[in-house]
């Protein structure tokens, strides 16, 4: 019997071996794979459910959940969940699973203003084993246990870490809307710097949240999910860009943002509002101003934020006020930048017309993140790509 | 300090300035001893904390490293971990060996950037802030120890073979060593996977834990679950493991280093012995003025400690800079191969420094306590009277044999935690011993002297025969530290000749072949049939070598498959002790002297190899003589070995010629045949034996160095012996010049002493050493070390030894009495 076992375990062995052996060297020249040059078309617009799921013959792709929580005591706390998925701009023919064809980063954040500043947590990824990626025809992106679901009628979003970690419920109520005509979103003067981009607003958010060392709380509140996807998204000339995003209290979601230059002038700004009866009005930059008002300075980074803004998109005039003034995110151990994301208030008259979330990026150094090696010289459809939203 | 009522200087400094010199040599002595102490310590020290501190900054925050010692793991394990409850981060590593154009290997160490990034390991190129340039298969990162050895800088380009193919890479970026003073490539794990075709495979996994996960707790869950001959350990344990291997080595130096500290106490002895005879007279003056008994011996006391403190205050500093000239020459291994990624880095450790400064001055004053005590104890009277310096010593005998008995008890005493404390306290008790019996001895041998009537060698003998005490005096440091050199060399040399007669029996092939200096090089499939069809060629053998990690908290043991015929083990292993075979049983295995001596195993016994995906049982058919893994080794038939892996190449072969076929013709032949084997390493027995002795050499220099230091203090003492001598028999000259001997006899009169005196040191050394050699032979290296060795005199290194003694000897004694010869008219006298 035992003897038989071995037999059994030689040819067992032996045919292991060879398959082992027949694993081949790569040739003296390493091939590549082609990487696909998908760019946003206006002949191909973005449609459901495809576009739930993640596209990776694009360059860069995200999924972004911000929103406010209040727990029982009714103290708010905003709360930030970003998954980015970047595909190398050279993939070689390795057949490793460890092959870096497609990087994953996710970057989440607690902003409660007992604690006066963000708690930030971060992961960085390669695809492979299953133990970071993204499926293709649904919303279900993850790196390890930290994941984002489309599951039943809404999101299901989990974070693990140290210092914060939440596990939340997402509830669709509204369908979502497409941040430009045929879902595309223009980004700049030139056609090429667009992105595929819908958002889903007034998301209704229950779960529970830890915050440092402290048990776990039960929260409830509202949200606001974007997706987007781009092979060009940053304009030539700009460095960063102020981007908006506020759940109305009457039901009607607002997304404004403008690109950057240098100097600070404005290269482009849009915006798309989704009144309350569910008609969706584009608006261009001509029906935008966003006026800043009041600065922070980051004691760490040194960097300079407009906090308070006065905004008018359309017929609608109103200011933001943060949640706190520190809502700094430095993300140096994932993408390598620092920008500024929190939660804001839409206030007109004394009073709050809906709260939503403020991204400002660029303000220390020009958002970038250099992908396959040197840094080139940035060109549109190539490997230099934006990171941060 | 005043309430002694101790005047000072009479008693304590104008004796020892009265002979600055003596004073000068003993200070020196205890000196050297403290410096070598200290080295040594200094050396061990280093290498632990440099091992140890390398492993744990390596890790990072890691708390957690899953390893396969000796094979890869399949990567598949990185994935369950990294998605296990409790594991926060998980950084994998796939380690392999590139080979430079030179033929020298490199350890190349694929990463996950972005995982070890998140980990805080130092092996992520800090560039820019982020790692991504790594993801290009030929972009390597080099740490600053492998840019000095190539001489590259970043942005050159660096030609490595990886599994035999050249690959041409661009060095990107360099980082601080990893390791200090290893050189090291780092580049992407899909990389490495890929160039060297481990596709699948992983070398290790760091992981960090969550909250409310314990390093215990994670690995009681997982240690079953793992494939067999894994470990999972923290970054301590790793540390403590390579601590422990090394721990009977390190203290085994350090307690040989403290001979050269007791030697000096020796030297101390005999300076203060002579300095308390020539101060009895004062001594006796101030006895009867009313000074103490307790007094008198604490004036003695604290001329031991103005010996003992300038001469531990000279050691440090001479210790540190010793310490610091051999890391830098030899590296911290001394040459002995415990320590293989040790940096030249010293660092400070005062408590060391302390205690050994301490060390001096007790050995100082443990040389002092006996003058001390004998001057307190004789009575006035007899201190007065003149030639008082000779007394008699039964009571010292009845000691000495008490001390003989003693060192006895303690040798039987086994050893404490691996370590023969036993023995070597029976080693210090027995040199103790000797101390008391050589007066004895020295009129021992003046009694059986013959009777001359010719003048000269009849004054040389009686010399001998009437002061006994004296001659004893002299020589006790040189028999100490005689007997210490001739236990070294017994030791060694046993040591060497067991080693060379085991690489004789081992060695029986014509020709050895290896695949590479790298651990991980194989041959190709079916050389060894092809090599065996050479014409000439009678048979040939494979060798696969590996690491197993099969006894707990311990480094992994070495496994060898060879191709050996399980009936006849005897053929190619020096079988030791076999058991009865036992054909119904499980397979058989061969384990080491040392490994079943660490694993309390004993030959018929049944144990569980962790080879393959399952593990097998094997049962010990036997244990055998192995000198060269020092953490053990197991050897496997090669059919075996295969059944169990898979594993069907070798990365050694041995070739058995046909009688009267010239081996260089060979040679030729493989050259011509396999055009790879430029990279193989290709041996005859007798270059591997050259090369292992010239190996085992180098591993004794830090005993070289000891039995130097030694042999210098042993000289420094019957120096300061025979210059007090001489001073005190300077009447006795006076009236011999009186009664007409010329100033040429007295110096033939001293000649024949000094040879007399040195052939008696040297004799009694040597049959102290003796004892001494067998308690280290046959105690403490197989407590320590778990080897056995037969015992060789290396009776012409031993007499060549003795002969240098003596003339070194003869000429200190010469030496240090010429100032006495010098003057041409001493006056007589009728008191000293």
């Amino acid at each position: 019997m035992m003897a038989k076992k071995w037999q059994l375990l030689a040819i067992l062995g032996i045919s292991a071996q060879g398959v082992v052996l027949a694993a081949p060297l790569p040739p003296n020249i390493l091939p590549r794979l082609p990487t696909p040059a998908a760019t946003v078309e206006s002949t191909h617009p973005m449609r459901f459910p495809n576009a739930f799921g993640s596209h990776p013959r694009f360059p860069l792709e995200w999924w972004y959940i911000t929103g406010w929580l209040k727990n029982s005591g009714g103290s708010p706390i905003g709360f930030q969940l970003t998954f980015f998925r970047l595909r190398m701009a050279e993939i070689w023919a390795n057949p490793s699973a460890f092959n870096p064809r497609q990087i994953y980063f996710a970057q989440a954040a607690l902003g409660d203003p007992a604690i006066g500043h963000l708690l930030t947590a971060q992961r960085a990824a390669r695809a492979g084993l299953g133990l970071a990626g993204a499926k293709r025809d649904t919303s279900r992106v993850w790196i390890n246990r930290w994941q984002l679901c489309q599951q039943g009628q809404g999101y299901i979003a989990s974070v693990h870490a140290r210092r914060l970690a939440y596990h939340l419920h997402l509830f669709t109520i509204q369908p979502p809307l497409p941040e430009g005509p045929e879902g595309i979103s223009q980004k700049g003067p030139n056609p090429v710097n667009a992105s595929y981009y819908y958002s889903i607003p007034q998301l209704r958010v229950e779960g529970e949240i830890r915050i440092r060392n402290h048990p776990w709380q039960k929260v409830s509140g509202h949200a606001w999910l974007d997706h987007e996807w781009s092979s060009a998204y940053l304009p030539e000339g700009a460095v960063g860009w102020d981007w908006t995003g506020i759940n109305l209290k009457n039901g009607g979601a607002l997304m404004l943002f403008r690109m950057r230059g240098a100097n600070g002038s404005v290269l482009w700004q849009a915006g798309t509002w989704r009144h309350a009866s569910g008609r969706v009005q584009y608006l261009p930059g001509s029906a935008i101003t966003m006026q800043p008002l009041r600065h922070w300075q980051s004691p760490e980074s040194g960097n300079r934020y407009p906090v308070v803004w006065k905004i008018r998109a359309g017929s609608l005039g109103f200011t933001i006020r943060p949640l706190m003034k520190n809502q700094e995110f430095r993300a140096t151990r994932s993408t390598g930048n620092i920008y500024w994301e929190g939660a804001v208030t839409a206030m007109r008259a004394g009073h709050s017309i809906g709260s939503g979330y403020l991204e400002l990026t660029g303000y220390g150094e020009r958002l970038h993140m250099g992908i396959g090696g040197k840094r080139r010289k940035p060109t549109h459809a190539g490997p230099r790509t934006i990171l941060a939203k | 300090m005043n309430s002694w009522r101790i005047p000072w200087r009479a008693t304590v400094w104008r004796p020892l300035l009265a002979h600055p010199a003596e004073a000068f040599l003993a200070i020196l002595g205890v000196a050297l001893g403290v410096a070598l102490g200290l080295a040594i310590a200094l050396i061990n020290v280093q290498a632990v904390q440099d091992v140890s501190s390398g492993l744990r900054r390596l890790a990072g925050q890691a708390d957690l490293v899953l390893s396969r010692p000796g094979t890869h793991l399949g990567e598949r394990w990185y994935a369950r971990l990294a998605m296990a409850p409790g594991v926060a981060v998980a950084a994998p590593q796939l380690r392999v060996n590139g080979i430079l154009p030179n033929g020298r290997p490199l350890p190349v160490w694929g990463i996950d950037a972005l995982q070890s990034a998140a980990l805080g390991q130092p092996i992520v190129p800090p560039d820019s802030g982020h790692p991504s340039s790594l993801f290009n298969p030929l972009h390597l990162v080099l740490d600053q120890s492998a840019l000095r050895l190539l001489h590259l800088r970043p942005g050159d380009h660096l030609i490595l073979r990886a599994a035999g193919v050249p690959r041409r890479f661009t060095i990107i970026t360099a980082i601080p060593d990893p390791i200090p003073g290893k050189p090291l490539a780092i580049l992407d794990i899909a990389a490495a996977q890929w160039l060297w075709g481990e596709n699948g495979k992983i070398s290790q996994v760091s992981l960090r834990l969550g909250k409310g996960m314990t390093p215990e707790h994670f690995r009681s869950r997982w240690l079953t679950l793992l494939p067999p001959g894994a470990t999972l350990r923290t970054p301590r344990d790793e540390g403590s493991v390579s601590a422990r291997a090394s721990l009977a080595y390190r203290t085994n130096l350090l307690v040989l280093s403290l001979v050269a500290l007791f030697t000096g106490s020796f030297l101390v002895y005999t300076t203060l012995a002579f300095t308390a005879i020539r101060q009895r007279r004062s001594l006796a003056i101030l006895r009867v003025l009313g000074l103490c008994e307790r007094e008198v011996f604490v004036a003695i006391l604290v001329q031991g400690l103005l010996l003992g403190i300038p001469g531990a205050l000279v050691g440090v500093p001479l210790g540190i800079l010793a310490a610091w000239l051999a890391l830098a020459k030899m590296g911290a291994n001394l040459g002995a191969g415990y320590f293989s990624a040790t940096g030249t880095d010293l660092s400070a450790h005062p408590w060391l420094w302390s205690i050994f400064a301490l060390a001096g001055i007790g050995s100082a004053l443990l040389g002092t306590v006996w003058p001390a005590w004998e001057c307190r104890y004789l009575p006035i009277v007899r201190l007065l009277g003149p030639g008082s310096e000779e007394e008699e010593g039964h009571a010292h005998v009845l000691s000495g044999f008490i001390l003989l008995a003693l060192a006895g008890g303690m040798a039987a005493m086994p050893p404490v935690r691996g370590i023969a404390y036993g023995a070597y306290s029976a080693i210090a008790v027995l040199l103790l011993a000797v101390l008391f019996l050589l007066p004895q001895g020295v009129r021992l041998c003046g009694r059986v002297a013959p009777r001359t009537e010719l003048p000269l060698p009849r004054l040389v003998v009686d010399q001998l025969r009437g002061s006994p005490g004296r001659a004893s005096r002299s020589l006790a440091t040189i028999v100490v530290a005689f007997s210490l050199v001739v236990a070294m060399a017994v030791m060694v040399g046993s040591f060497r000749e067991s080693v060379a007669g085991w690489l004789r029996d081992v060695l029986r092939a014509d020709i050895y072949l290896q695949a590479g200096t790298g651990g991980q090089r194989l041959f190709p499939l079916a050389t060894e049939t092809r090599l065996c069809r050479l014409p000439g060629v009678r048979r040939c053998s494979l060798l696969r070598d590996s690491v197993l990690q099969l006894l707990p908290h311990r480094p992994p043991v070495e496994l060898l498959a060879r191709g050996m015929n399980p009936q006849q083990p005897g053929k190619t292993l020096q079988i030791l002790r076999a058991a009865t075979p036992d054909p119904t049983g499980p397979p058989p295995a061969w384990i080491s002297e040392i490994l079943a001596a660490l694993g309390h195993w004993k030959p018929g016994q049944t144990i569980d190899l962790p080879i393959g995906p399952k593990g097998h049982l094997v049962r010990i058919a036997g244990i055998y003589r192995d000198y060269a893994y020092q953490q053990g080794a197991v050897t496997l038939p090669f059919s075996e070995y295969r059944r169990w892996t898979g594993h069907r190449r070798a990365n050694g072969l041995a070739l058995w010629l046909r009688t009267g076929v010239p081996v260089p013709r060979i040679l030729e032949k493989i050259r011509q045949r396999f055009p790879h084997s430029s990279d193989w390493q290709i041996a005859t027995p007798g270059e591997i034996r050259q090369r292992s002795l010239r190996i085992f050499d180098h591993s004794f220099a830090a005993t070289y160095a000891l039995e130097a230091v030694a042999m210098i203090i042993g000289l420094l003492g019957v120096s300061n012996g025979f210059g007090a001598q001489t001073l005190l028999r300077r009447q006795e000259f006076a009236l011999l010049r009186c009664l007409g001997l010329r100033r040429r006899d007295i110096r033939y009169l001293l000649l024949g002493e000094a040879v007399l005196l040195s052939l008696l040191g040297v004799l009694a050394g040597l049959a102290v050493g003796l004892e001494v050699a067998f308690l280290l032979i046959e105690r403490v290296n197989p407590q320590s070390f778990h080897w056995h060795m037969g015992i060789h005199i290396p009776w012409s290194e031993i007499f060549l030894l003795a002969l240098a003694l003596v003339l070194a000897s003869t000429f200190t004694i010469l030496w240090s009495a010429r100032k006495i010869l010098g003057r041409d008219t001493e006056p007589l006298h009728d008191d000293g």
